[in-house]
């Protein structure tokens, strides 16, 4: 067998064996909601602390607003089997877009201890969904 | 005194210029997710960008000729042009990458989204290199992009377990870690550290500055001093990831969660002098890979190159850094995230690497060149192991990225 058709028989598997590795979509993308939830979170009580400035306050919530966006997008676009699993964590993913919807629209520098609670008590469904799924 | 001034300068300049938005971002991400457990790729990174670097130094000081001058003259036309389409791809991707970070991180500093920063970044960076010397555009850059420092004073700040830290760099992949994403992510470090356009900005550079055999001793310095400090500040922002995102459960996919642990142990004053850091840093490095993929094509092609000539006199030279800037910010105005961008051009570049290390081990060896400034026989051992390792990043990279669905 030519060289050249040797190294494409070689691509075509690893790249097969890549999309056989795919992750369980529903724990993935609450992952990546919690991770950007938690970021903000920390952000939040940074700021609330004057250790963080309001623009980059501002930043991370319109990143972490971003992520969650990603995370509902990329469970949409998934294969996932299980709809009680799907619908658990698009339960989770559409609070993480709510909250993180409204504090970016608030503005950081608007923050309050009771905003910091919310991304808290946000992280906390997170938490508890992920533990759920992964049952 | 004057001499010391130099030496300082160029060593703290090296420090400084040494990380760009791929360091940043690879280093970050891998704190975040592996801790210090990858920490010995930025060693052996480090270790291999100071042998070839002084190595393209000296091709340049001693035969007052750039890396690419000399590689289609010893190697030939096709070889070269392999070598020349391989980096000129890469210089151009890093370009883009540095780009969105100046905008990135020019976001962080104002919440204006970083789309409206691109073009004002990438004007700036062709404002600089009409219209700014040499001299001043490397030494203002390297010397604000020091700031960066404060990502190893947050490190101290944070109160590192140094236990914990020793038991991470014994370890191999963390728990919930594949092995294929661990060696892709050694892959990326390594590629991150060796970027080509370092080589290519730092042998051009000499040649631009007229170093000759006399300044081998402080080239020798800038680089064996200021480049292994830089990678210090590279395990000090992996170190950060570390100690504050991973027990978090934060992978790093944001600038601004690159930056969080600096506001965290330092409050607003550091988290600001970062931010500053950064923006000098991609800018910096913005201005090397614009000015590489003019040096690599002039080069190549021998056209007129060079800052210290008039923009008229090295026209294609100016057009073509002109049109990557253009390239680059096209790219970005498609809203493809940067950071995607930059962990893709620091797994291409660990691809490229051979093609860009190869011809300076060849040149560096040639006594044509060199005559007896050649490689000594110890440093020729090294840059031949350092070669075969090159070579494994480059093959295994492509099939790690697929294979992890880059990084996942």
């Amino acid at each position: 067998m030519p060289v050249g058709r040797r190294w494409l028989l070689v691509a075509a598997c690893l790249l097969l064996a890549g999309c056989g590795t795919a992750e369980d979509a529903a724990i993935s993308t609450v992952q990546d909601a919690r991770s950007a939830v938690v970021v903000a979170q920390q952000a939040v009580r940074l700021r609330l602390d004057t250790r963080a400035t309001t623009p980059y306050t501002q930043v991370v919530l319109d990143d972490s607003l971003d992520a969650v966006g990603a995370a509902e997008q990329e469970l949409r676009d998934s294969s996932e089997p299980d709809r009680a699993r799907t619908a658990r964590a698009r339960v989770v993913l559409n609070d993480a877009n709510t909250v993180l919807d409204e504090l970016a629209d608030a503005g950081a520098d608007q923050m309050s201890k009771a905003d910091l609670d919310r991304l808290t008590e946000l992280v906390g469904r997170l938490d508890a969904a992920l533990a759920e799924l992964r049952r | 005194m004057k001499r010391l001034f130099a030496v300082a300068l160029g060593v703290l300049t090296a420090i400084g210029g040494f990380l760009d938005i791929g360091d940043l971002v690879t280093n970050a991400v891998v704190g975040s997710r592996f801790g210090w457990s990858l920490a010995w790729v930025v060693v052996v990174g480090v270790v291999g960008i100071c042998l070839f670097a002084q190595m393209a130094g000296r091709v340049a000081a001693v035969s007052g000729r750039a890396t690419f001058e000399l590689v289609r003259e010893r190697m030939g036309p096709r070889l070269g042009l392999a070598n020349l389409a391989a980096s000129f791809l890469i210089n151009l991707l890093t370009l883009t990458a540095e780009v969105g970070g100046i905008a990135l991180a020019l976001q962080l500093a104002s919440s204006v989204h970083y789309l409206l920063w691109v073009p004002v970044a990438a004007l700036a960076v062709w404002q600089v290199i009409w219209r700014v010397g040499f001299d001043v555009m490397e030494n203002v850059t390297g010397l604000v992009g020091l700031l960066l420092v404060g990502f190893a004073v947050a490190f101290f700040l944070l109160g590192p377990d140094w236990t914990q830290l020793t038991d991470q760099l014994l370890q191999r992949a963390p728990h919930g870690e594949s092995p294929a994403t661990y060696w892709f992510y050694a892959v990326a470090l390594f590629g991150a550290a060796l970027t080509p356009y370092e080589v290519f900005f730092f042998s051009s550079g000499a040649v631009e500055e007229g170093w000759s055999s006399e300044d081998l001793a402080q080239s020798r310095l800038n680089v064996l001093v200021g480049f292994p400090l830089g990678g210090l500040l590279s395990l000090a922002i992996a170190g950060c990831a570390a100690l504050t995102l991973m027990p978090l459960g934060v992978e790093v996919t944001t600038l601004s969660q690159v930056v969080l642990p600096v506001a965290e142990a330092g409050g607003r004053v550091l988290l600001i002098a970062i931010i500053l850091g950064v923006v000098a840093a991609t800018f910096g490095a913005a201005l090397e890979t614009t000015l590489s993929t003019g040096y690599t094509l002039a080069q190549f092609f021998g056209w007129s190159w060079g800052k210290f000539r008039a923009p008229a006199e090295a026209a294609r030279f100016h057009i073509t850094m002109i049109v990557c800037l253009l390239v680059g910010v096209a790219v970005l105005a498609t809203g493809v995230d940067p950071v995607m961008v930059t962990e893709i051009s620091v797994v291409f570049s660990a691809v490229a690497l051979p093609l860009t290390y190869l011809p300076i081990l060849i040149v560096a060896n040639d006594p044509d060149y060199l005559g007896d400034q050649v490689n000594p026989r110890l440093l020729n051992i090294a840059g031949q192991v350092y070669f075969v390792l090159i070579l494994v990043a480059s093959v295994a990279a492509i099939p790690l990225m697929i294979v992890t669905g880059v990084g996942r």
